[in-house]
């Protein structure tokens, strides 16, 4: 964690509303985004947002900084969305780990300026795919993709075993590639 | 592994663009505000902590009940009569004063003891 972060949350945990505020405007573009993604509902999602910051400023006392701040954060945000909605649990446990899952970090980019504007439309509807997807994927894809947050922590935020978080991310990204071949060979 | 053609190649390299450009939603203005609003209704629950101390107490005092448990299971019949007995001695020959010494060195020993932890404490309040 920061230096800055940690003082930030020792002032918080002594009782100071200033400091607890800071850390209200530094997370809260991310607690939200993970709350809407999950609900697909801004007023659910403000709600459920300002909810977990509330939880979190009553168990900061707890928190002893073993994990990151932003992680025991992510980890209230979750547990809120799957009081919400007890699907998000259950699907959240469906997702095996039978399978054997390797997860290329680094793709690789497309490069060439002439396809920009048909990458651009490929990435319009992929956006479109990825609100499509089934909440638990959409959990997982925030987690990694916009909070960029590795699997372990991942794993540690939802309650999953770390191959059950591989196997949702592999199944979220091959379900997208599935829907993109297919929407390519309907366009050509 | 199955090992991928260049379409679908192609294809995750775009998924991966996707996910990553995936744009964040700009949270509500009324958020912190509203959160700090929440703040000063309710009242930070104070820190829990065992401290060592909390600890050794918790263990003497369950050593001393263990002990008195097992003084009692073990005392036989006549070691039962002869505490009776001194008790009632001691009943008869009570006085007030012949506890003086032992009541003084105790008064003593709490103010003692009362002014260390006062010295010891008194800078932290301070801060």
């Amino acid at each position: 964690m920061e230096e800055a972060e940690w003082k930030l949350v020792q002032r918080a945990q002594a009782g100071e509303a200033e400091a607890f505020a800071a850390l209200v405007a530094k997370h809260q573009l991310f607690v939200y985004n993970l709350a809407l993604r999950t609900l697909s509902d801004e007023r659910e999602a403000e709600d459920a947002a300002q909810e977990a910051f509330v939880r979190a400023w009553l168990a900061l006392p707890n928190f002893r900084g073993k994990a990151q701040f932003r992680t025991w954060l992510y980890r209230i945000v979750t547990n809120l969305c799957c009081n919400r909605l007890p699907r998000l649990r259950r699907e959240l446990l469906a997702l095996s780990e039978t399978e054997a899952v390797s997860m290329p970090d680094d793709a690789p980019s497309s490069a060439n300026p002439a396809a920009e504007l048909e990458a651009e439309e490929r990435r319009a509807f992929l956006h479109r795919q990825i609100d499509a997807l089934p909440r638990s994927y959409r959990l997982l894809i925030t987690l990694r993709y916009q909070q960029e947050l590795s699997y372990e922590e991942i794993a540690a935020v939802v309650s999953l075993p770390l191959g059950t978080v591989k196997t949702g991310l592999h199944r979220a990204k091959a379900q997208l590639r599935a829907a993109l071949l297919k929407y390519e060979a309907g366009g050509a | 592994m199955s090992t991928l053609t260049d379409r679908e190649r192609q294809a995750l390299a775009a998924v991966e663009d996707a996910l990553r450009t995936y744009p964040l939603a700009a949270p509500p203005r009324s958020l912190t505000p509203a959160v700090t609003a929440r703040l000063r209704t309710v009242a930070l629950v104070p820190r829990f902590r065992l401290e060592w101390i909390d600890l050794a107490i918790s263990l003497f005092g369950a050593i001393m009940t263990g002990l008195v448990f097992l003084l009692w299971q073990s005392t036989t019949p006549e070691m039962a009569a002869r505490l009776q007995i001194q008790f009632l001695i001691l009943q008869q020959q009570f006085s007030l004063l012949a506890f003086a010494p032992l009541l003084l060195g105790s008064a003593t020993t709490a103010l003692l003891a009362s002014l260390a932890a006062s010295l010891y404490v008194l800078p932290r309040w301070r801060g």
